[in-house]
């Protein structure tokens, strides 16, 4: 075991990866397909393993999908196949990640994994890469076979128990049947029980027998685990590189960690030998595959759009048979979070909406999820110029190539202001479901945290009137530690943002057009014949912004049912929690399951009512 | 452990380690919040697992919770718990 310092740092070849590089493999039993990605070195195989990539889970999947993506990327053009996959009922997986026993069948997942980059390669031997629980499940995988060459484990969950207790703190209270929800995602309570056995000290034969174990730049994990593989025979090395805690952040912020990445590909090709001379590739997995929902299949379908010089990734969730669907609806990136949705909601809607008879495109925007960035475009942002011209592909497909004739767009968070957006720009599509956005105008140059002030000032003043009713508030001012200087600034922004929107509704009094005018864009929304559906958390500042920058209009279109608004109680800004997210599928379910009236020269079409059910109501406006 | 330290600092240090906070931990009051102080989910857990290995106690599940990470009068009310129940066992 050593502790090297980290390699220097070296230009990857990373901004040139196109996405033809990439191939979107189904592969697995039928029944229980696993989605996954191919990466093929653009010439032949330089070395004589390929990289089979274990994913982490949950949210630390999602904040780590695009670096993953970069490191398999990186592998390739360094010559060495990879492929990145989602476990049984998880990301495009069929199934569900709260189905009784996950582990088992997580760790099959690799199995077929490594027997799918073999077959595709040709190549006789993998090395395993995972991140967090990843590189658990690849050890236990690895520990049955006796083809690893390798094995690379990121910050490794050594103990399943201690992982589940992070996951605790994370969650909600434990349920009665043992099972554990936590970050938006839910675990059954026989999975827990076994992946509370779990111990990697306790391995009875090294996984590898080369390894690599990336230590965590923020906690040490100890060395227990790297003397147990020594002890067992394997040639352990522990690296102290950075860049672990900046990559499971959060999706938008998250930084992909090119001293990790650089340092693993280095290993790689000290481990690698010359590949067999004559390798027998096979095409391996296909491009669409059924998925069981309920009694019902659908058909998922993984593909690219051109979008005026960018590719574009989507998924395409169809009725199994049938005649051509009248319905489709896009679902956009809520924030930088992959095709999957929040939470993994839009795999799950999808897959219940395409049973209904209803088309779902799952579209990742260029430069978000597994679209590459449009040429000389940055990736990873989430407030893009041309989300709207990207939506007009997906919106052209699905007219063109499904033959859907009533087209909506679904959007939480950045997608909800992309959908609305795009409904403004006079998209064809009958109806706009806007969730929780957090601004109606954005501009080009804007930074998040910073630029979102509008919401940031309403959630801070709706704070600090809760705190007002606090004894502790008043204890607090008293002894002078309450910090005057933000609140003030709160206060005054508030005050200031108040003032500017009555100017506003002033000028539109008198027919003075004025710029970012939200009132004048709802209008042109309506006059292009979209519904705009608006589903707020009630805690969440995107009604107060509706009802503050869009003034007595949206009351007006509200009375003519031109927009409609839900509000859903006890939720966070994502839904993180199942039964707020229930009651949010309740409301979306509602909203796209209700007939649009619209006759091509009659009046707009027509909202549903505002209905009330348990903990989700209509607006009441002021 | 080391009683001579003084608990209240040991915690602050773990926050100013750990807590990701955007205000200063050393001098910050001891019912402020830490979630609105800039903690995130992320964070709390490694302060969770820092304050395990400073203070060589383990958090029930039941003690798993938001609430008690919330400020450093709750950490250090927990923390005294988990001492007091060990002295007793």
């Amino acid at each position: 075991m050593s502790a090297a310092q980290p390699p220097r740092r070296r230009a990857l070849p990373l901004g040139g990866i196109a996405a033809p590089t990439l191939q979107p493999v189904f592969f697995g039993p039928v029944g229980a397909t696993l989605f996954g990605w191919l990466h093929r070195p653009a010439g032949r195989c330089c070395a004589d393993f390929g990289l089979v990539v274990c994913n982490p889970f949950g949210f630390e999947e999602v904040c780590a999908h695009r670096s993953l993506r970069r490191l398999a990327c990186a592998a390739a053009a360094a010559g060495i196949a990879a492929l990145r996959f989602d476990y049984a009922g998880c990301g495009n997986s069929c199934g569900d990640e709260s189905d009784p026993h996950a582990l088992k069948r997580w760790i099959d997942s690799v199995h077929e994994a490594i027997d799918t980059l073999e077959r595709a390669t040709g190549l006789p031997r993998v090395c395993l890469l995972g991140l967090r629980l990843g590189a658990t499940l690849a050890a236990l995988a690895a520990e049955q076979r006796s083809d690893i060459a390798g094995l690379v484990a990121i910050a490794p969950v050594v103990s399943g128990r201690a992982w589940l207790r992070e996951l605790r703190l994370l969650g909600a209270p434990g349920a009665a049947d043992g099972s554990l929800e936590s970050a938006g995602f839910v675990l059954s309570g026989e999975t827990c029980s076994a992946l509370g056995t779990v111990d990697l000290r306790r391995l009875e034969r090294a996984p590898a027998p080369r390894m690599l174990i990336v230590e965590r730049d923020d906690l040490p994990i100890g060395d227990a685990w790297p003397n147990a593989l020594a002890r067992l025979g394997a040639d352990v090395r522990c690296e102290h590189w950075p860049g672990y805690a900046a990559m499971v952040t959060d999706p938008q912020r998250a930084e992909v960690p090119y001293a990790i990445v650089d340092g693993v590909l280095h290993r790689l090709s000290r481990w690698r030998q010359p590949p067999p001379p004559r390798l027998r590739a096979a095409l391996v997995g296909a491009t669409a595959t059924l998925c069981n929902v309920g009694g019902a299949r659908v058909r998922e379908s993984a593909l690219w759009l051109d979008a005026g010089g960018a590719r574009l990734f989507g998924v395409l969730t169809t009725p199994q048979a049938g005649h051509a669907p009248a319905r489709a609806v896009v679902m956009l990136n809520a924030g930088s979070v992959h095709h999957i949705g929040p939470n993994r909601l839009w795999v799950r809607l999808a897959r219940r909406w395409a049973a209904r008879g209803v088309v779902v495109l799952r579209l990742d925007i260029a430069g978000i999820g597994d679209s590459p960035a449009a040429r000389g475009g940055a990736e990873n942002v989430v407030y893009p110029s041309h989300a709207t011209r990207d939506i007009a592909a997906a919106l052209a497909f699905l007219q063109r190539e499904v033959g859907a004739r009533e087209l909506h767009l679904l959007g939480l968070c950045s997608g909800a202001y992309h959908a609305f957006k795009a409904a403004v720009a006079g998209q064809a599509v009958a109806s706009a479901v806007v969730v929780n956005p957090l601004t109606f105008f954005w501009k080009e140059g804007m930074k998040l945290n910073v630029d979102l002030q509008d919401a940031d000032t309403l959630q801070m003043t709706a704070r600090y009137r809760r705190a007002l009713w606090r004894s502790e508030t008043w204890r607090r001012l008293l002894r002078w530690r309450l910090d005057l200087r933000t609140i003030g600034r709160a206060v005054a922004r508030r005050a200031w943002d108040s003032l500017r929107h009555r100017g506003r509704e002033l000028a539109r009094t008198l027919h003075i057009m004025t710029h970012d005018d939200l009132a004048a864009e709802l209008n042109a929304a309506a006059e292009h014949g979209t519904r705009i559906a608006f589903v707020f958390a009630s805690g969440d500042p995107g009604r107060k912004l509706l009802e503050l920058q869009g003034g007595r209009a949206v009351r007006r279109l509200l009375d003519q049912r031109r927009i409609s608004i839900d509000l859903i109680d006890g939720a966070d800004h994502t839904f993180t929690r199942a039964e707020a997210r229930e009651r949010l599928v309740a409301v979306l379910e509602r909203l796209m399951f209700t007939p649009v009236s619209q006759p091509a020269d009659g009046p707009a079409p027509v909202a549903p009512p505002l209905r009330s059910v348990s903990g989700v109501r209509g607006a009441q406006l002021p | 452990v080391n009683n001579t330290l003084n608990p209240e600092a040991l915690v602050r240090g773990v926050l100013f380690e750990h807590g990701r906070l955007n205000r200063d931990a050393l001098t910050l009051d001891v019912d402020a919040d830490l979630y609105q102080a800039g903690m995130n989910s992320h964070a709390s857990v490694n302060v969770m697992l820092a304050l395990e290995s400073t203070f060589e106690v383990e958090f029930p599940d039941h003690m798993l919770t938001r609430s008690v990470f919330r400020s450093i009068q709750s950490i250090g009310d927990a923390v005294s718990h988990l001492w007091r129940t060990a002295m007793v066992q």
